[in-house]
């Protein structure tokens, strides 16, 4: 298998090199952004580090962001080619699809290392050579640690969904948006019909990735850099 | 040996390869000793079937003009002077049968044939 | 040993109009069989059901005695496939091609490989997306090849090739052919250049198969006969009529199967002489074969 793994690799990064450079760019030039924009708001005084928290806090809300798009690019890079040429090289090949679906999924793994990598570098570079007010710690590992788990598992599942055909995942996310959308306006409409309190989709889908037991909970919690 | 060989005759194939041969053979263009080209390169140039042509050197070598040295090839044996006149004899009548079927398709005699013939060669016939 | 390609009653159904039908074919050891057929009549699907790669809805198919789809990666790793279309992706270069298939194929013959691309002037550093018609028919053929099939599928291998191109890629072939005694399934609707290579013809015509015979068999046995007059017949003639009709001279011309010259009588007592039994090449027997539509067994 080891052939075929490193050339597994080496397509994936041939596919998605281009990518994987403007998320390298972005990963390691956010953190400086923010940080610095931080620490200009925090100021000198006593109450420096709330400010800076508060400043840190209004944008921390786009590393998830960021790790959702990491992960997902990477892996409809990952299918790219061969849902443009219909499968047929893959299928051709003396290895079985489930093989050939985990060649493909270890392959992309390994190669968003590169902006995991790069964002902790950014996040270490960011708070490594400042001083910060009193009482306020920098955590780039856990940073790091959280960014990487988050992009894996969009990876994983949008990895699963292009694995298909494009009909499939067009079906699939098709019904998936027609039930979001449809309980958006569905339940609210029935809520002040009969006067009842349902729960709604929004409500749902955000507790679901936030604070829901399960891997999806690394998106709630605090993404903050810097915290006390 | 760059004849081409017509798929649409009917002789089969490895007919038409031996008879090459034994032509080439009779009028001396292979002589005793000579290499035939090999199965492997003789069947990607005709772009026939190699088992054609392994079948076509059998019949050679089953009609005594070539045989085949293990693993060093097939060679031109030396054919005596009558075998090699036979089968020239053998070509000029086949020949001589496919102008005679021709001729007859429009209603050509033998006799005319004769004629023509002694008047493109300019030998007198004989009676 | 076990055939090479064998299935019986395969079917397969795609939308409303398209279909095979219960196609059964052989393809024996050693042999290289031509699988013949008008655009259209389904070659193309059979070969992607047999390799697995569409799913049938019934028959079997085994490939070199593995039996598909179960035992399918052990039969790809033997068998060498050359798609109608390319198939490798257009963003890698030909070295990268050969690098990527050469990691698959545990046989990768790369000495060879290299022998071939310089034989077959593939430059290493195209894009595959960016060569023309004839490199492209080239480098899948160097694909296949090099990889040292027992097997070989090759789906209309020399369509829209030059005529250099394509003696260039059938001389390769037959050369791996010699060499190695593999076995080659090809199709083609270019008859012409099938009939001197192949030692076996199936013929599928609509999504069924019309005939399957050895080469010789199928060209032996069918003639055309040109007569001098319309026959009056009364009774059953000894051979199998295939069709009658006039040439482009009005001349009166039946194609029989099962000919032997003895059979000139019926004609005699038919009122009619015959003027010339002619052999037909592999291209009109397969035209008689399609227009007559008649099921033809050895």
């Amino acid at each position: 298998m080891r052939s075929e793994m490193t050339q597994m690799l080496r397509l994936q990064w041939q596919s998605s090199r281009w990518l994987l450079l403007v998320l390298a760019v972005i990963c390691i030039g956010l953190p400086q952004a923010s940080v610095r924009l931080a620490l200009w708001v925090g100021g000198d005084d006593v109450l420096a580090s709330g400010r800076l928290l508060a400043q840190l806090g209004s944008t921390s809300g786009l590393y998830p962001f960021l790790a959702a798009i990491t992960g997902a690019l990477v892996a409809l890079t990952a299918w790219n080619w061969d849902h443009r040429t219909g499968h047929v090289y893959a299928l051709s090949l003396p290895v079985s699809r489930t093989q050939y679906a985990l060649l493909k999924l270890w392959a992309g793994a390994v190669v968003m290392l590169v902006p995991v990598l790069a964002i902790w570098a950014g996040a270490w570079i960011a708070t490594a050579m400042t001083t910060l007010p009193s009482g306020l710690r920098a955590y780039p590992f856990a940073f790091g640690a959280r960014f990487l788990l988050a992009a894996l598992l969009v990876y994983a599942t949008v990895f699963a969904l292009a694995s298909g055909t494009i009909r499939t995942t067009l079906i699939v996310t098709g019904v998936f948006c027609v039930l979001f959308i449809g309980g958006s306006i569905a339940v609210p409409w029935i809520e002040s019909q009969f006067g009842v309190d349902l729960i709604s989709p929004t409500q749902v889908l955000g507790e679901a990735f936030t604070s829901w037991p399960g891997p999806f909970r690394v998106f709630g919690g605090s993404w903050l850099l810097i915290d006390v | 040996m760059h004849d081409e060989i017509d798929p649409r005759s009917p002789v089969p194939l490895y007919e038409q390869i031996a008879a090459r041969v034994r032509v080439a053979v009779a009028a001396e263009e292979y002589r005793a000793g000579d290499a035939l080209p090999s199965v492997r390169q003789l069947s990607s140039t005709l772009r026939v079937n190699p088992s054609t042509v392994v079948q076509a050197y059998r019949d050679l070598e089953r009609d005594g003009f070539v045989e085949t040295r293990h693993g060093a090839g097939t060679y031109v044996r030396a054919v005596a002077a009558e075998v090699r006149e036979e089968e020239r004899i053998r070509r000029a009548r086949e020949l001589v049968r496919k102008l005679l079927a021709e001729a007859a398709r429009f209603g050509i005699g033998a006799a005319e044939i004769g004629r023509a013939l002694a008047e493109e060669t300019g030998v007198a016939s004989h009676e | 040993m076990s055939e090479a390609i064998e299935v019986r009653g395969l079917s397969y159904r795609a939308g409303r109009s398209f279909e095979l039908r219960d196609v059964s074919l052989t393809v024996p050891r050693g042999s290289i069989y031509g699988f013949l057929g008008p655009n259209g009549a389904g070659k193309t699907t059979t070969i992607r059901v047999l390799l697995g790669m569409t799913r049938r809805d019934g028959g079997d198919v085994r490939l070199l005695g593995h039996s598909i789809p179960g035992e399918l990666p052990g039969a790809l790793a033997r068998i060498g496939y050359v798609p109608e279309r390319p198939h490798v992706y257009p963003s890698l270069t030909v070295a990268d091609a050969l690098r990527c298939h050469a990691a698959f194929h545990h046989r990768w013959d790369g000495v060879w490989a290299e022998q071939l691309r310089r034989q077959f002037e593939l430059p290493l550093d195209r894009r595959v997306g960016r060569l023309s018609k004839g490199e492209s028919g080239k480098l899948l053929m160097l694909l296949a090849l090099a990889q040292r099939p027992e097997l070989l599928i090759l789906d209309e291998p020399t369509d829209g090739l030059d005529p250099m191109v394509r003696r260039d890629v059938l001389t390769a072939l037959l050369d791996y052919v010699s060499e190695t005694g593999a076995t080659v399934f090809i199709s083609s609707h270019l008859v012409h250049e099938l009939e001197r290579m192949c030692s076996w013809v199936g013929v599928l015509d609509h999504g069924r198969m019309v005939a399957e015979l050895p080469i010789d068999v199928l060209k032996s046995g069918i003639k055309k006969i040109r007569l001098t007059d319309t026959p009056v017949n009364g009774h059953h003639p000894p051979f199998e009529v295939l069709s009658r009709g006039r040439d482009a001279f009005e001349t009166e011309t039946w194609v029989v199967r099962g000919w032997s010259d003895p059979m000139v009588q019926y004609f005699d007592t038919a009122g009619a002489t015959v003027r010339e039994v002619v052999d037909l090449d592999l291209e009109e027997v397969f035209v008689e074969l399609l227009r007559s539509g008649r099921e033809v067994t050895s």
